[in-house]
């Protein structure tokens, strides 16, 4: 139903005269969308909700939803002067988010993990073309093949293990249990393998930060809202069907996870460009989700979900503002884009207002995850206790240092920005979305 | 630029360079005015002590001495004045770029229009101005 | 026009600040304190796994008193900033960032949850940070970095506290509650308020945030953001007094930082960094006097302390606005003539902060210090006491002696301003609470009047160590005629230097973690992960791809080596197997 909602509203676009009617369409089509999928939130009785067999959704996918059909619509508005205005091939570029999205709403609504493998897989190829095709440099085409090489590569053996499953099981349906204990490290490594790389945790992260430095703001802002969460909603579902939680190997991928959050917490000050900062930064809040997945409880579960949603929609919104400075300095380097404060004051409190968020300031949603994720992995071990409060400390650190070299100072003489009036109305919406936040982190808790 | 030197001082300038220095740094270890006259009428007699010093390696070897001095004694707290580069005021308003104002948007424009009628009066004269003093600019992209 | 609406926002602001602290005198003091109760409502948001998360609300004496007085600050510093900040492009967005300080301050204040105390605690930090890189000279950005990260360390335990408390089901505080870590977990909040507070290892920010605009230095780095700590342990102290080890931690570490503090404070010469370390060494003071087991004193000190800090930091206020932003106390001088209303007002809030007798001062500081005689504690830490105690006399006079009556740099550079009224209004509210304070709230609060008894000897040794360190320091200022040779030797480097702490916690650590990071770049994500990764697979897979372009490449010879290739391989598959 939903999905043929979406069908319909893009085909009813198509039909559309001209470039702009196709683009604001689409936009007010992604609004409606953006509706119905809070509707769904309160139609959901219980746990799942189903339709048919073949797609089955509970909070996980709803929350999720959601968040892919805002952040590709915000996207597409972030992206006006870029596409629309510079008539960028409009219509590719319009038809390859939506592919995205339809791909993203089928991923996290789908029931059985086969499916679920084939459009995990399937959801690369639009990000792939909007990355390669509006990316500023031809460095992109480097970046591709990092970005191809690594998800795909780490993510056959989850086919091998889905099919291994499907033969001995009969069915790959995620609501149900599948008990195995032979090879049960193997099998744990090869279930999580495809995720740990999508999520990403460090050491299997190096595609992130170019394909962030490469991508127009459209693909980071999909790419760090949306698709760093598959891993996370792919863990979680994988591993509540498959219940694996191979004691040494968990330990294992736990501490590479908080260890290499910690590191690529501290990677961020060796950074000089502002995409690839926040490209790090969400790598550490990343190693969080995962520590909270393999924690195996019940608050690190919500957590996890909780961490998804607010690290989605505020790195998506560290990432508009990125390109937001990039094109009123025409640099995106640390060492040269200074006075933000001066220059363009709407900006700069967008700025701190996302970067409190980024890291956890109280009533974001941010926080009440990272609590939860706390608690959770805290309850795995009391020697982690450390290593997550190291990593608190580094993520007010760095967003600080983000926004404070940004920010502050005097700005270069040399910058000509200009500004026009629709930037002033996507940051009015941008800053509306930071401002509802925490109200929604409210609501969202009282509904779970 | 001060901290790149970029010529060799000769021995004289380093004499002198060391004086004003010792001068300065009197006002950081002396809160009477009496006192930093007393003491730098004290520290003039020890340079003059050796003012005529015909031997240039007992010469060398007194400035060397009196810049290792002038290290070890330095005060913790520098004295500086408050808008001077170093000082607890300086820099705290970077001058706002002009062009700024020609990003406003009409909206914004609209509610000082006294002040914009007449910043487009002289811009209209310093473009006019400008041509008649460097001929027509042939880049014509200007904010 | 516009100007004129500009300047309506700080008045507004302090008429309201006023009001409101009018509000909970007249209300909050006399019903909470007539009938002895306290109130406490609360919000649950929701309830998981057996543990309420909650927003609490609770009125009771301190926090009401504690509020008014935040109030009454603030309204003095906003209509103080009227002044100070009068050519101020941004009026709009200081004034908001002080309102949005004043509001996470009464959030700190009236919730004594774990949980959403957060919401305060952060959102000090945040703005404090905001204030103080307000000016955009790169001394204020490096002085706010570090505010923002030792405030960040601060977060950082009190989140795992959260997490550790867990395990007690409970987040709410001051229900004397223990459960497993207790230990643990009094350890950590004690820690955590340390840093707010700036005690011994996370001393440096504090005279660092001395880059703040004046009125911000007045409101948040004298009588709130870093009480903020003091406070806490305060909320918290049902539950710390179940382990005394901790508690004996920090009573050691405040003596520390009174010792500390004062020395350093002797061997300043910005003005507003004297005032900075003063405020440290009173916060030792506060923190000892939790330590040793008194934290109704200790509040009381808190509020009396608040009163007349912040008028000692407007007049320093006042006196920087009207010289031309200079605080260097070796540029200030000849005040007494120059602008008498300030400086006689400096003068009246530095006999209050020594505890001259009757004034606010001398009433907490007296009941802390006969408290410290009849507790517990050592001998060595009441000899470092009194001489806290006895400098702070020193350092007082001194930010007299230096600034206001001593001589001025020349007239020839400096140029003075007179105060204007707003200054005037502000400066006389406070006073009267300066000298008012103490008397009115023990007059009011009946748990803070005198309660120890300390023989004849013990008062004597307090009005001999006041009588000592004045002294000591008049004797001091008048030798320092005879003109001595000063020559600054380690010690004074180290005294000066905070105990070497600015270098620990500033240049060093940010310069080891810096380092760290970009050799972790360098040498993982540069090096070895492309090595192992990307760019390893590629250059295997590029030579793979040229080996099997090599065999394919048509010529004969290939051909027979690879066929000789297989045969032997073959042949030697064939011996091994049969």
């Amino acid at each position: 139903m939903f999905s043929l909602g979406v069908i319909s509203v893009m085909l009813a676009l198509l039909s559309g005269l001209g470039q702009s009617v196709f683009w604001w369409g689409v936009l007010w089509g992604y609004v409606l969308m953006y509706l119905i999928s809070l509707v769904l939130w309160y139609s959901s009785v219980g746990l799942a909700g189903c339709w048919g067999n073949f797609m089955i959704v509970d909070n996980f996918s709803f929350s999720l939803m959601s968040l892919t059909i805002l952040v590709s619509g915000l996207s597409m508005l972030a992206s006006v002067r870029d596409v629309w205005k510079m008539e960028n091939k409009t219509i590719e570029f319009v038809f390859s988010v939506l592919i995205l999205t339809v791909i993203l709403v089928y991923c996290f609504s789908v029931s059985s993990l086969l499916n679920f493998y084939i459009m995990f897989e399937f959801s690369l190829i639009p990000i792939l073309l909007i990355i390669l095709g509006w990316g500023y440099q031809p460095e992109r085409l480097q970046a591709g093949k990092y970005m191809l090489l690594y998800t795909v590569s780490a993510s056959l053996p989850l086919l091998i293990l889905i099919s291994m499953v499907l033969v001995s099981g009969g069915s790959v349906f995620w609501g149900w249990k599948f008990l195995s204990s032979e090879w049960g490290w193997l099998m744990t490594i090869c279930a999580s393998l495809a995720f740990l790389v999508k999520l990403p945790i460090y050491g299997f992260h190096l595609w992130l930060p170019k394909a962030h430095v490469e991508a127009p703001v459209a693909g980071s802002m999909i790419l760090a809202g949306i698709l760093l969460k598959l891993g996370g909603y792919g863990l979680v579902r994988v591993f509540y069907t498959l219940s694996l939680f191979s004691s040494l190997t968990v330990s294992g991928i736990f501490c590479l996870g908080l260890g290499g959050g910690i590191v690529a917490s501290m990677v961020c000050f060796a950074q000089n460009d502002v995409k690839a900062l926040v490209a790090y930064s969400s790598v550490g809040h990343m190693s969080l989700v995962l520590g909270g997945i393999y924690s195996n409880t019940e608050w690190g579960w919500l957590g996890c979900l909780l961490m998804m949603v607010a690290h989605g929609l505020c790195s998506s919104g560290m990432f508009f503002l990125a390109s937001e400075t990039y094109k009123f300095y025409s640099t995106r380097s640390l060492y040269l884009v200074k006075g933000g404060l001066v220059l363009i004051p709407g900006v700069a409190l967008c700025w701190f207002l996302v970067c409190a968020i980024n890291m956890a300031a109280p009533p974001s949603l941010n926080l009440w995850g990272e609590l939860m994720l706390g608690i959770s992995v805290l309850s795995y071990s009391t020697v982690f206790a450390l290593l997550t409060g190291i990593m608190t400390f580094l993520s007010g650190l760095y967003s600080w240092y983000l926004y404070s070299v940004t920010q502050h100072g005097q700005c270069p003489l040399w910058v000509r920005g200009v500004v026009v009036m629709e930037e002033y109305t996507l940051y009015l919406i941008s800053f509306l979305l930071v401002f509802l936040l925490g109200v929604a982190g409210l609501v969202m808790m009282s509904l779970l | 630029m001060s901290y790149l030197q970029t010529k060799v001082l000769s021995h004289a300038q380093r004499v002198r360079k060391l004086y004003k220095d010792a001068l300065r740094e009197m006002y950081a270890h002396y809160y009477e005015r009496a006192h930093v006259r007393f003491w730098c009428v004290m520290l003039r007699a020890k340079f003059d002590e050796h003012k005529n010093e015909p031997d240039m390696r007992k010469a060398k070897q007194l400035l060397l001495e009196g810049e290792k001095k002038l290290q070890e004694n330095r005060h913790p707290f520098p004295f500086k004045f408050p808008h001077s580069p170093g000082g607890v005021a300086y820099g705290r308003h970077p001058p706002t770029p002009d062009w700024i104002l020609d990003t406003w948007h009409p909206l914004e424009k609209a509610q000082y229009p006294e002040y914009f009628a007449r910043r487009d009066v002289r811009k209209r004269e310093f473009i006019e101005r400008w041509e008649k003093k460097y001929g027509k600019s042939e880049d014509s992209h200007h904010h | 026009m516009s100007l004129n609406k500009k300047l309506m926002i700080p008045i507004l602001c302090a008429v309201f600040l006023y009001c409101v602290a009018m509000f909970l005198w007249v209300f909050g003091v006399y019903m909470v304190g007539s009938t002895e109760q306290s109130y406490m409502v609360e919000w649950q948001f929701f309830s998981l796994c057996s543990s309420v998360w909650s927003l609490p609300i609770i009125v009771d004496y301190i926090s009401v008193i504690f509020s008014c007085f935040v109030c009454l600050i603030s309204g003095s510093v906003s209509l103080f900033s009227m002044s100070y900040m009068e050519g101020e492009v941004y009026m709009k967005r200081f004034m908001m960032l002080i309102m949005a300080f004043v509001g996470s301050m009464n959030l700190l204040i009236f919730v004594p949850s774990m949980i959403t105390i957060l919401l305060g605690w952060d959102g000090l930090g945040i703005v404090s940070f905001a204030l103080v890189i307000y000016y955009q000279n790169k001394k204020s950005l490096a002085a706010g970095m570090l505010t923002v990260l030792v405030n960040r360390v601060g977060d950082a335990l009190l989140i795992l506290v959260i997490c550790f408390l867990v395990n007690w089901g409970e987040w709410r505080i001051g229900y004397g509650m223990t459960g497993s870590y207790s230990m643990l977990v009094c350890f950590l909040v004690v820690v955590g308020a340390m840093t707010k507070s700036a005690q011994i290892p996370f001393s440096a920010w504090l005279p660092a945030a001395m880059a703040a605009p004046t009125p911000v230095s007045a409101l948040v780095h004298s009588s709130t953001l870093v009480t903020a700590g003091v406070y806490l342990v305060i909320r918290f102290y049902s539950t710390l007094i179940e382990s005394q080890e901790v508690l004996w931690f920090l009573s050691k570490m405040g003596v520390l930082t009174l010792l500390m503090a004062g020395l350093s404070a002797c061997y300043e010469v910005d003005l507003k960094k004297i005032i900075a370390l003063s405020t440290l060494s009173q916060l030792g003071l506060m923190m000892f006097t939790v330590g040793i087991g008194f934290p109704l004193v200790a509040v009381f000190h808190l509020l009396t302390h608040a009163l007349f800090k912040a008028l000692l930091f407007l007049c320093a206020g006042s006196i920087i606005h009207s010289t031309m932003d200079s605080q260097d106390g070796r540029i200030l001088g000849s005040l007494n003539y120059l602008l008498p209303f300030s400086s006689s007002c400096l003068v009246l809030s530095s006999v209050a902060l020594c505890g001259m007798p009757f004034l606010s001062g001398f009433y907490s500081k007296d009941l802390i210090l006969e408290g410290a005689f009849s507790g517990f504690s050592g001998v060595l830490e009441i000899v470092i006491m009194l001489m806290g105690a006895g400098l702070s006399l020193i350092y007082s006079l001194r930010i007299l002696l230096v600034g206001v009556f001593g001589q001025s740099y020349g007239g020839g550079l400096s140029m003075y301003e007179t105060e204007s009224g707003y200054v005037v209004c502000s400066i006389c509210v406070l006073s009267i609470g300066a000298i008012m304070g103490g008397w009115l709230l023990q007059s009011v609060w009946v748990e803070v009047n005198g309660f120890s008894l300390v023989g004849v000897f013990g008062k004597l040794v307090i009005s001999v160590v006041t009588f000592v360190g004045l002294f000591y320091s008049f004797v001091n200022f008048f030798l320092s005629k005879i003109l001595s040779k000063k020559n600054p030797s380690g010690v004074s480097w180290f005294l000066s230097g905070m105990w070497f702490m600015n270098l620990a916690s500033g240049s060093f650590l940010a310069g080891v973690g810096l380092k760290l990071g970009k050799t972790m770049h360098l040498c993982l994500d540069l090096g070895w992960m492309e090595v192992l990764g990307g760019q390893g697979v590629f250059s295997v897979l590029g030579s793979g791809v040229s080996l099997s372009y090599l065999t394919q490449k048509g010529s004969l010879l290939v051909y027979i080596r690879m066929f000789m290739v297989m045969l032997i391989f073959l042949m030697v598959c064939i011996n091994v197997f049969y």
